[in-house]
């Protein structure tokens, strides 16, 4: 028997014992993350429920901070499947730069692994290597750290004319602190091979999701986090292994993180060739890489109660998968004048940026919007720009200038 | 610690620093830790094929037999009688964009590129999608000359191949799918690159 037919045979003896486990135990995933009643939502429970009150912090019963589902049954991209699960995360609530963890948006498309062992999973590095090499996970907390704030947003997350509040509008990005080893360490402790080009990272899912990554970017920046927002990664964002790929697009930021092999050519995943591949007709189509310069007002902005005349301050949150936020603008006469907003707290590379703009409405119909400058000297793009750059490729990216419309009773238009 | 003494323990250190790395050379690695891996673990079963076919098993089918596995593993109560009909990815169809039905959240009407396998711009990626993820919750129960039957006939079911042909690694390998200039690596990235969209 080839070593190839052995470890099928091993995944399926093993997975019929992890099918019975699943079955004992259905009810963690669905309560947490669907019904997510607030008396049982238990972040990192094992059971979904503390001995304790104050075993875990809870939020207040007053603050009603869900995940917003877009998934419907029969979905295209959910191949139909009724448990897979689309969800935004609520930005309109979000203060700051770093977003829970458990409010960050997901997107599962019928791949989601049964329950992870850490004790059981490894990290083989493999390919054009002098030392193939397979980690535990204390091994890999055993090597140096960094811990960085990074976004991840969807390549899905683009306003388009039928949304109708901020969440549908911009909720599938997030941003969070994540912990754990540089690939570039993993690699070079395998000792890549010269030719190598690109990296393919493979994840433990049902689906073996895998994306490929030009090898310059794994050696730069691409962690291979075990850690984020201060505790382990959790299972709905890929525990007990997650590669983070700062400013790439999300698809790239692999979950259940298993393998990564160093390649001389890119080997296309599923994903990377039905969709991410064109059309003759329409010309030659490659993957997109990291995602330009984007901002958002998240205050005021469509899907809140009506805005009141006098002083508001104005918020929101920029980005660039490039680099730093080196400048937001702000107009609130719909484009025809524009000001520096304030950086409020940090600017950090490749993370949320929070900025505001001190503003008094004088209760006439207007049109706020914002523009990222990012330390490129990038500018976001108007929509305009936007469409023309994008008209012959799906799917695009998603970073045109948003326009919010305030009409003279307050309420707050999607003017895209 | 006073100005001499952190300059000694930075020499100190720099010297640690450079036998250390002397020793890393020597052994080819910095800290020591993971372990070589096993035969089986190097190429896990269900690892990505390469799109020239790199890492493709010995083995082979036809399109005859994979329809006879298509009724026996039940692939169209998912993916439709004939392979065109879903509700799953439809894997038969010409190269065009598919349209979002309607009723479907935020998207009904909306185009979206086609996911039938001629798209697929390399062949040995459809067996390497079939091995890693097929059928949908019971992964692995394929074996590697299924997996080239059912191969063979998406294949066929697309007018790329015959009913008899003989599929095995090479064969996958030498079709020239239709959707083949329909996918580019993107050109060499470094860190530092302007995107195109952006002024």
């Amino acid at each position: 028997m080839s070593a190839r037919q052995a470890g099928r045979r091993r995944f399926i003896k093993e997975g019929a014992a992890l099918a019975g486990l699943a079955a004992a135990a259905p009810a963690v995933g669905a309560q947490t993350l669907v019904s997510g009643s607030s008396r049982t939502h238990v972040p990192g429970g094992p059971h979904g429920q503390a001995e304790h009150p104050l075993e875990f912090g809870e939020r207040s019963r007053f603050v009603r901070a869900r995940r917003i589902p877009i998934t419907q049954v029969g979905h295209a991209d959910m191949h139909g499947d009724p448990n897979g699960y689309d969800a935004m995360t609520p930005i309109d609530q979000l203060t700051g730069t770093i977003t829970p963890a458990d409010l960050h948006y997901v997107s599962q498309h019928q791949n989601a692994p049964e329950d992870i062992d850490p004790r059981k999973h490894r990290l083989l590095i493999s390919g054009m290597v002098d030392r193939p090499l397979i980690f535990t996970l204390d091994e890999l907390k055993r090597l140096p750290s960094v811990s960085r704030i990074h976004y991840i947003e969807c390549i899905a997350n683009r306003p388009s004319a039928r949304d109708q509040t901020l969440n549908q509008v911009c909720g599938m990005v997030a941003c969070s602190e994540w912990t754990g080893v540089l690939l570039s360490v993993l690699l070079e402790e395998a000792g890549v091979q010269d030719g190598v080009t690109w990296v393919l990272g493979e994840s433990a899912d049902k689906v073996g999701l895998g994306t490929n990554i030009p090898f310059p970017k794994a050696m730069d920046d691409v962690i291979v986090a075990y850690g984020q927002n201060g505790e382990p990664v959790r299972p709905h964002q890929g525990f007990p292994l997650r590669l983070v790929v700062p400013g790439f697009e999300g698809k790239y930021h692999v979950k259940w993180l298993k393998q990564v092999r160093a390649l001389d050519r890119p080997y296309p995943t599923y994903w990377e060739q039905s969709h991410f591949t064109n059309y003759p007709h329409r010309g030659p189509l490659s993957y997109y890489l990291e995602q330009g310069p984007k901002s958002v007002i998240t205050f005021p902005a469509a899907g809140r109660d009506p805005l009141e005349r006098g002083f508001n301050m104005i918020s929101g949150l920029a980005w660039s998968g490039c680099g730093a936020v080196s400048r937001v603008e702000v107009s609130t006469d719909g484009g025809q004048t524009w000001k520096d907003a304030e950086i409020e707290g940090p600017a950090l590379r490749v993370a949320f940026t929070r900025f505001q703009l001190p503003w008094t409405w004088d209760g006439q119909e207007t049109v706020l919007l914002s523009r990222c400058i990012d330390d490129q000297d990038q500018v976001q793009p108007t929509a305009e720009e936007h469409s023309a750059f994008w008209a012959h490729a799906r799917p695009p990216h998603g970073n045109p200038i948003q326009p919010w419309r305030i009409t003279s009773d307050g309420r707050i238009h999607n003017a895209f | 610690m006073t100005g001499a003494s952190t300059m000694r323990f930075s020499l100190l250190a720099a010297v640690l620093v450079l036998a250390w790395t002397g020793a890393a050379e020597a052994q080819g690695s910095t800290y020591g830790l993971g372990r070589t891996p096993t035969d089986e673990e190097l190429h896990p079963w269900d690892e990505a094929i390469g799109p020239m076919g790199e890492g493709l098993p010995p083995g082979s089918g036809t399109a005859e037999q994979g329809a006879v596995i298509y009724q026996r593993r039940r692939c169209g109560e998912c993916h439709g009688p004939t392979g065109a009909e879903g509700p799953a990815p439809r894997f038969v169809g010409p190269l065009q964009m598919e349209t979002y039905p309607a009723g479907t959240a935020g998207h009904a009407g909306q185009n979206f590129p086609g996911r039938g396998i001629s798209n697929f711009p390399f062949a040995p990626l459809i067996w390497s999608f079939i091995n890693k993820a097929m059928p949908l919750n019971q992964r692995g129960y394929l074996t590697d000359d299924e997996i080239y039957s059912l191969t063979g006939y998406l294949l066929y079911l697309n007018g790329i191949v015959g009913e008899t042909d003989l599929i095995d690694a090479r064969a996958l390998r030498e079709i020239e799918m239709p959707n083949r200039d329909g996918y580019v690596p993107p050109p060499p990235w470094k860190p530092g690159m302007r995107k195109a969209e952006v002024k």
